[in-house]
């Protein structure tokens, strides 16, 4: 009887086992099904909220995504691979259609959306990408190189070829940071008059911008100029030099477009940033999750979206996050 | 006997963890050699790319002088005949073009060319430090999906840019004078339609200075 008894558990557990390995793949590709009495459901994953760039580019592809026919919902994963891994295992189980995805790391995030992928969830990228061609369905990415060489050119005619910067630099796991910084030095790094004091990130965070400014400031006070990875770190870096009085004679330079720097712009208390286009991307990456679950399957897989210098001698054309609509 | 159903366990189990391994050990010297071979090399890749790829597209440049006579005709119709556009809701775009003119100016940063008779520039060489993605872009020969990582590609430019001023630069400022002939191939960027066109900014591939006077 005891014999017996252990025999089955034993056979039990090894085709459990088997069963699960088996079946796992088929039953996560069956619970991406389509919501009952809709169209589906989308996920709109941000890397951080606290940022009001990604609060538009999320809000916009949920927007665009509700008005195609589905549910859609936002996830923030606060800048933490952990937390963004724990929102695609729940999205991949709540049985959502797509994920529109701005990622929190170029390498940690892959993983991510590779289970996505196998369970039979598309993943369309948007602004931020990830080191991989065969993850993703499509990625949908501001030229950031491009547009900090031309923030480079004009840093160094404003700064007339000479004099001393900082860099705040973005999170240094994002391919973000370091095109836009690449790009910048790319430039700046061949006018030997102009040395950078210092270089320090700041994580593309408003306060962390102030407070690795103010605290800059304190060991560099002699500099003309801050060159920041993100519009978010620019306004830190500006209320810092406020409250150092230096922001008559410390120019600003900053990238992304956001609300704030543009209205700073034309009041000349910033330099210049670049405009990179939320709306244009939160929108195609919709459009596109809408497109593959109707049976689209041609897509390319890295799209650069260009991005535009924004300074005081044009920045009537724009509007925060992208250009004025004209007739 | 007794020992049978435990004995099917172990063994299941060990099936299973062959077919999906936890963890793979690799030695570290192979490990490190995958990591070589797959490292990209932005100098290697821009050389080949300059050497095989470009030299041999050089033709399909447009000609200077039919291109300029579509923009005087109309813009947009020649923007979308020969202009290459990279990405999507691009206002810039580019101009592969190809030529002969006559040099009416110099300075320190460019040289510039008539293609006329008269002395107006119809196109500005950039003839000092070499900036962008014109050529990446302009001649369409490289695809950004190829390369799963976008600091790669922008390398890329970065590489063509130095070839451009360590090959192309050095002996045409050495031998160009104002009244010379000069054939051209290069890449303009067009950020601004009513800034950018005349003259047009050509980031230069081939510069061949002609040591005849041209015509006026």
């Amino acid at each position: 009887m005891r014999k017996s008894h252990v025999f089955t558990v034993a056979a039990a557990l090894w085709l459990g086992l088997c069963l699960f390995l088996l079946g796992c793949r088929k039953e996560q590709t069956e619970s991406a099904g389509e919501a009952p009495g809709g169209k589906g459901k989308i996920a709109v994953v941000i890397s951080t909220l606290n940022n009001p760039w990604f609060v538009v580019l999320g809000e916009i592809a949920k927007e665009r995504a509700e008005q195609l026919g589905y549910e859609a919902r936002m996830f923030d994963s606060r800048n933490d691979t952990a937390k963004e891994r724990a929102h695609f295992e729940n999205i991949i189980a709540g049985g959502y259609k797509a994920i529109l995805f701005n990622s929190t790391d170029a390498n940690g995030s892959i993983a991510n959306v590779k289970k996505a992928k196998n369970a039979g969830v598309p993943v369309f990228c948007m602004d931020r990408e990830i080191n991989s061609t065969d993850a993703a369905v499509a990625q949908i990415l501001s030229d950031n190189q491009a547009g900090s060489v031309k923030l480079g050119q004009y840093f160094v005619e404003r700064l007339n070829k000479k004099g001393n910067y900082v860099e705040l630099l973005g999170l240094v796991g994002d391919n973000n940071t370091w095109n836009r910084s690449r790009g910048f030095h790319s430039v700046v790094d061949r006018y030997p008059g102009l040395n950078m004091v210092a270089q320090q990130s700041a994580d593309f965070d408003r306060s962390k911008g102030l407070d690795v400014m103010a605290a800059l400031l304190q060991a560099n006070p002699d500099i003309d100029a801050v060159f920041c990875g993100n519009d978010a770190m620019a306004m830190g870096a500006y209320q810092a030099l406020v409250g150092a009085n230096k922001a008559n004679r410390v120019k600003v330079f900053g990238f992304d477009g956001a609300a704030d720097v543009i209205r700073a712009i034309a009041d000349r208390k910033i330099e210049a940033t670049v405009m990179q286009f939320p709306k244009l991307m939160a929108t195609t990456a919709a459009e596109w999750a809408d497109q593959y679950i109707r049976g689209e399957r041609s897509f390319p897989q890295k799209v650069p979206v260009a991005v535009e210098l924004v300074t005081h001698d044009n920045v009537e054309k724009y509007d925060p996050y992208g250009r004025k609509r004209t007739k | 006997m007794r020992r049978l159903p435990w004995v099917l366990l172990v063994c299941g189990v060990g099936v299973l963890l062959y077919l999906f391994p936890p963890l793979r050990i690799v030695p570290l010297d192979v490990a490190k050699q995958q990591r070589e071979s797959e490292a990209f090399h932005p100098e290697a890749f821009a050389r080949e790319f300059w050497n095989n790829r470009l030299m041999a597209s050089l033709g399909q440049a447009v000609e200077a002088s039919k291109l300029f006579a579509a923009i005087d005709q109309d813009p947009k119709t020649a923007k979308k005949k020969y202009a290459r556009t990279w990405g999507l809701g691009s206002v810039y775009y580019y101009y592969f073009v190809a030529g002969v003119g006559r040099v009416v100016s110099r300075d320190g940063d460019s040289v510039s060319l008539s293609l006329g008779g008269d002395s107006a520039a119809d196109i500005t060489i950039a003839t000092s430090r070499i900036f962008g993605n014109a050529i990446r872009n302009g001649t369409g020969l490289i695809d950004v999906s190829d390369f799963p990582n976008s600091q790669n590609l922008n390398n890329i430019s970065l590489e063509i840019n130095r070839i451009v001023e360590a090959r192309v630069l050095p002996p045409f400022r050495e031998q160009v004078a104002v009244g010379l002939s000069v054939k051209f191939v290069g890449c303009a960027e067009i950020m601004d339609k009513d800034s950018d066109l005349y003259p047009m900014r050509l980031i230069p591939i081939l510069l061949e200075v002609q040591q005849k006077r041209g015509g006026v």
